[in-house]
């Protein structure tokens, strides 16, 4: 019985994405899609929005994948180009329309793949995402969605391990003081 | 300070269900078509300029050498055409024959012959014996 095929590392992905070959870049998509995602949920609050800033950065990254110097670090590279191009959605939308950034609850449903109840759990945790400072959402989508520790979220956010804590803390006593009891439950993982 | 009940954010995972998630990444994948023939591209074009062998090599370089050969052949005559103008007259040849022979004391027909007069190898051995 053979051993099954080495998993490539994301230098390897890069290398090969570098040659123009589209199974790695979809590997490297599927691998690091929530990280950018929790990165751009945690600027622009609207799942709508995140999105769209994750295939642009995906394909942005592509494109300027030569400047990628390490490709060891090819996830740090990546999310400072999702946190930029949220950073300047999020500018080009206060410019185009004046509305507050709560998120519009209707727009979870436009996807046929979720179910209702998926969608309204959905629409409730963004709503109160959006009440929390930019670093206090960060901190809880990079902890609790996409499981970085807070040793990996001090370094990307450029802040210490107590302070990650801290908001960390904060966000979740706001989010369950604002959604209530029924939604949480305690993951069997360790922290 | 710490809070050791993580928050259940599943119903925000873009990773789930994996049906939206696989329309997602095929979405990327589409929208980076163009990029990525680029980069097909260039690796071809990268490819092609490395040569197999130093075979290749060599003939990678054949036409540049023989129009490098070819400028030179050209200066070569230039060349010798403007030294054989300055050469002088048959006169001086010969006076140079002459004092060749008298240096090697052998006739004169010898040391025209040095001096580039044509003359078989047998007739010039034949002046030698004289």
């Amino acid at each position: 019985m053979s051993s099954p095929a080495p998993i490539p590392s994301d230098a390897d992905l890069v290398t090969q994405c570098l040659r123009g070959d589209g199974d790695a870049f979809d590997a490297l998509v599927r691998r690091h899609y929530r990280t950018a995602y929790s990165v751009a949920l945690g600027v622009l609050v609207h799942q709508h929005d995140a999105e769209e800033v994750c295939q642009d950065s995906f394909v942005k990254a592509l494109e300027r994948l030569d400047d990628c110097r390490d490709p060891d670090r090819f996830v740090p590279w990546l999310m400072t180009i999702v946190r930029n191009r949220a950073l300047s959605y999020r500018s080009y939308r206060k410019v185009r329309e004046t509305s507050e950034l709560v998120p519009e609850i209707a727009e979870a449903r436009d996807s046929p793949f979720r179910d209702v109840a998926q969608a309204e759990l959905a629409d409730r945790l963004t709503a109160a995402l959006a009440t929390l400072s930019e670093v206090q959402r960060q901190v809880v989508l990079m902890h609790d969605l996409d499981g970085w520790s807070h040793k990996e979220i001090a370094e990307e956010l450029e802040m210490t391990e107590v302070r990650s804590r801290q908001h960390l803390f904060v966000a979740r006593k706001a989010l369950r003081e604002r959604l209530g009891g029924s939604l949480f439950r305690e993951y069997t993982r360790n922290d | 300070m710490t809070d050791d009940n993580p928050m259940d954010l599943s119903a925000l995972d873009p990773t789930q269900p994996p049906a939206a998630f696989a329309r997602r990444v095929a979405n990327v994948r589409h929208a980076a078509q163009g990029a990525l023939w680029q980069r097909r591209q260039a690796a071809t074009r990268a490819v092609s300029r490395v040569p197999a062998s130093p075979l290749g090599l060599v003939a990678r370089w054949r036409l540049p050498l023989m129009a490098a050969m070819l400028l030179v052949m050209l200066a070569s005559l230039a060349t010798l055409r403007a030294l054989s103008g300055e050469s002088g007259s048959t006169a001086d040849s010969v006076s140079v024959g002459d004092d060749i022979a008298d240096a090697l004391g052998v006739s004169g027909s010898v040391g025209a012959a040095l001096t580039g007069e044509s003359m078989s190898t047998v007739a010039l051995m034949g002046r030698f014996d004289q």
